[in-house]
């Protein structure tokens, strides 16, 4: 019976995959919850490392790596009609590794690296408009792989890689004055690559690598005030396989998500953080195949993840995530 | 497993081989035109759709690559834009438009006031 089943069942859904013609994923591992399913195809260029941010229900993202360029073409993905839109030119060099943020209505896309150096320029993108404004260079260190968030008004900015050495200053975006100033507190460790998320207007920030390590404290930032606070470990309980690096966070239904990005090679497991028990949970995999450097839309209801890339494979489709749903591999 | 449930599942599944084969055989040959082009109208001008199939992929109401909100003034810009637009994605190389090919297209870049 048992190794009937074990026969039966991949030829089944290998059957069922050819009459439906549709890439439908076998993920071994369906116990835990959410699903995924597939969304607009992004007719761009196959990209990663984008950076991006969402405004309303419209996500934005840009510029990135395709294997042979750093791209400078924008576009934008609306959740509710399910298409895409090319938007006016990112201004700036083209590059990957850069930030995107989102304050009060207006995106901002800056620093990064454009094949040869680290960036330090940051421009501010007018959706009602579409057109990009160049805003104040960060004063300091020019780098990649930072991380970045709007919160109360303010763009946040900080970690990254200069070239040569992982960093942990944070700066502070004030868009009514067009200036940077840096933010002392952050007790975390250096690090390139990490992601964040928000809660009910916490920014939650882990993850990350330096120094070929995987790092596993987790801070959570409060804007009232802009302190740090230190939170549970990434690896507090045994079955956490949280840490990693290049990954995408987002915040759905008031919960936070770490999806997706780098362990040793691209992996596709997606964690959920609940903030009321600093708790986490894993749950269904990405449906796609495992990537690195992706990118996420939410708009707190619904969530979108796609792009990136997984070892020299390139990849340009878009999943919705439904944490709540039963996992469904024919969708 | 009871040999008629074996049989049963073993029909069900060559039947399903057997479908899914012709299916793919049928659309190999009938391949190559699952993208086509809407000309949209929009206010003071014209934009496009690209469909894959059923499914919009694409919705230009304004220029692609080109600052501000600005339409094409004709459907015939409109037309040879979305037309390269399908050429890039049929060559599998990436669909989007840069200025220079706006220039190329002779695409008439005229703000609306």
């Amino acid at each position: 019976m048992k190794k009937a089943q074990r026969f039966y069942r991949p030829v089944l859904i290998m059957a069922l995959s050819i009459v439906v013609l549709h890439g439908c994923s076998n993920d071994e591992d369906d116990e835990d919850l959410g699903n995924w399913i597939d969304r607009s195809v992004f007719d761009g260029s196959p990209r990663s490392g984008v950076s991006g941010f969402v405004v309303d229900n419209v996500g934005y993202m840009g510029v990135g790596y395709d294997g042979d360029d750093y791209l400078n073409s924008f576009w934008s993905y609306d959740m509710e009609g399910d298409y895409w839109s090319q938007k006016a030119d990112f201004p700036g060099v083209a590059r990957n590794a850069a930030v995107g943020f989102e304050v009060n209505g207006t995106g901002y896309i800056g620093s990064g690296y454009d094949g040869v150096d680290e960036l330090n320029d940051f421009y501010a993108y007018n959706p009602s408009s579409n057109s990009w404004t160049q805003i104040a260079s960060l004063p300091e260190t020019k780098r990649r792989s930072a991380v970045a968030f709007g919160a109360n008004g303010y763009g946040y900015f900080g970690t990254g890689y200069d070239g040569e050495n992982d960093l942990k200053d944070f700066w502070k975006y004030d868009p009514s004055e067009d200036t940077w100033t840096e933010l002392e507190g952050f007790g975390g460790n250096k690090r390139r690559a990490a992601t964040t998320f928000t809660i009910n207007g916490i920014v939650y920030l882990g993850t990350g690598v330096s120094n070929g390590v995987y790092l596993d404290d987790f801070w959570a930032f409060d804007p009232s005030t802009e302190s740090w606070t230190k939170k549970l470990d990434l690896d507090e309980e045994d079955d956490y396989s949280i840490s990693r690096s290049n990954a995408v966070g987002f915040e759905l239904n008031g919960y936070g998500y770490i999806a997706c990005g780098e362990l040793a090679g691209a992996t596709s497991t997606v964690w959920e953080y609940d903030p009321s028990n600093d708790t986490w949970e894993e749950k269904t995999s990405f449906e796609g195949a495992s990537r690195q450097d992706p990118i996420a839309f939410s708009n707190s209801s619904r969530a979108f993840v796609g792009l990136g890339r997984t070892g020299t494979l390139y990849l340009d489709d878009l999943d919705e995530f439904f944490p709540f749903d039963e996992y469904d591999d024919e969708d | 497993m009871k040999t008629t449930t074996k049989i049963i599942a073993s029909a069900l599944i060559v039947g399903l081989f057997v479908y899914g084969a012709a299916r793919l055989s049928t659309t190999n040959t009938s391949n190559e035109t699952v993208l086509k082009r809407e000309i949209i109208e929009v206010p003071n001008g014209y934009g496009y759709q690209i469909f894959s199939g059923d499914k919009l992929l694409v919705q230009q109401e304004f220029i692609p690559a080109v600052s501000g909100n600005i339409p094409f003034s004709s459907a015939k810009d409109a037309k040879k834009v979305a037309d390269l637009v399908i050429d890039k994605i049929q060559n599998r190389t990436s669909p989007q438009i840069t200025l220079e090919e706006l220039s190329e297209l002779d695409i008439e870049l005229l703000d609306i006031p």
